[in-house]
């Protein structure tokens, strides 16, 4: 639980350094650098580091083949199953501090002034979320085709970076694929209020961790609320970028699309915000 | 919690947005590209309305409007705006 001293709110690493871990995060995951990436021989997150396809059913697709996208795809198999058994226990660090996709339309959307941004926060996210998901799943099952890589924000943000020094990546923005992914993270990312309305709609390996960090909740350390220092002012529920907040009669955190970020913690004048394990 | 009708549309509107991509291929009548730009029309209309449709504010949250009244409290116990 947050501690106060002489008034001086203390601030946790983790939400301290969060703008740092997420540079930090391009810096080793995109180009031109992609230090981590480049231990494989890749230069972004297709083939090898996909971390969005290997768990989709394809019409016709036979068990060895389906398993096949497991061995094609086995850094993005490590990279997801880390992510979901840190979740389980930790909650969405990867989604907040980490996520090397997710932190240059965060830090973007910084940038820019807020009567330009659009607030997604009317939204119910795990709802829109999970029937985007359910037809992500159930398309190419049925055969009408696969939304892997439309909308793919692993495929898109890692080109972006890496337009300015390779032509392929360049000529990806001015196909149609490309126009659509890159109007989809100006408005969901960078102009959106938090600059995370795509992690918190469209992006399936948040859905998974949300999954995740749902059924971790009862044992494990989340972001919750002190409901004996919580006076309802809604201060936190303006500053949560994925809007998992509610403020009505009792401030409930959703955590279906909660991550750690801190932001509603830091922002809390009573220290009714806390991150840890569920009070006994 | 957001009510349950709310969580529907918003649950319709999440499919709607798996299925926006197909939409060029049910509206084209599958012969070789005639440049009629149905395509581009309807994919941009589809993303419109969800737009329209997620930052619809006859729906939202008043927690997290940040614009509507805020209630109050006054003495005696009635509630006031």
């Amino acid at each position: 639980m947050t501690t106060e001293s002489c008034g001086v709110k203390a601030v946790s690493f983790w939400s301290k350094h969060r703008t740092l871990i997420l540079i930090s995060s391009i810096v080793l995951f995109l180009p031109p650098l992609a230090a981590i990436i480049q231990l494989t021989g890749d230069t972004n997150f297709c083939g090898r580091w996909c971390p969005r396809m290997f768990f989709v059913w394809r019409e016709g697709q036979t068990m060895s083949s389906f398993l096949m996208g497991f061995v094609r795809a086995y850094m993005g198999v490590a990279l997801v199953a880390a992510i979901l058994v840190t979740t389980l226990a930790f909650g969405r660090y990867w989604c907040s501090h980490l996520c090397p996709v997710a932190a240059p339309l965060e830090l973007g959307s910084r940038l820019i002034p807020n009567k330009f941004k659009l607030n997604f926060s009317a939204t119910p996210a795990p709802s829109f979320r999970y029937g985007y998901l359910l037809i992500y799943l159930i398309a190419p099952a049925i055969g009408i085709g696969s939304l892997c890589c439309n909308y793919c924000n692993f495929a898109a943000v890692p080109r972006l970076f890496a337009a300015p020094f390779s032509e392929g990546d360049l000529i990806y923005f001015l196909r149609f694929q490309g126009v659509v992914n890159f109007g989809l993270l100006l408005f969901l990312g960078i102009f959106a209020k938090g600059g995370r309305a795509y992690c918190n709609l469209l992006c399936p390996v948040g859905a998974l961790d949300a999954l995740s960090n749902k059924i971790g909740a009862r044992f494990g350390r989340r972001v919750r609320i002190d409901h004996d220092a919580c006076t309802n002012c809604g201060d936190c529920s303006v500053v949560c970028p994925t809007w998992a907040i509610d403020v009505t009669d009792l401030t409930t955190i959703n955590q279906l699309s909660c991550m750690p970020c801190r932001q509603c913690q830091d922002v809390c004048q009573h220290g009714a915000i806390y991150y840890g394990k569920p009070a006994a | 919690m957001a009510s349950r009708r709310l969580s529907l549309v918003a649950g319709v509107m999440g499919v709607s947005a798996g299925l926006a991509p197909y939409l060029p291929t049910v509206i084209c009548p599958g012969v070789a590209c005639a440049s009629c730009f149905a395509c581009v029309g309807a994919g941009g209309a589809a993303a419109s309305a969800l737009v329209v449709g997620l930052i619809s504010r006859k729906f939202g949250k008043p927690s997290s409007g940040g614009d509507e009244p805020a209630t109050a409290i006054v003495e005696g116990g009635n509630t006031t705006t």
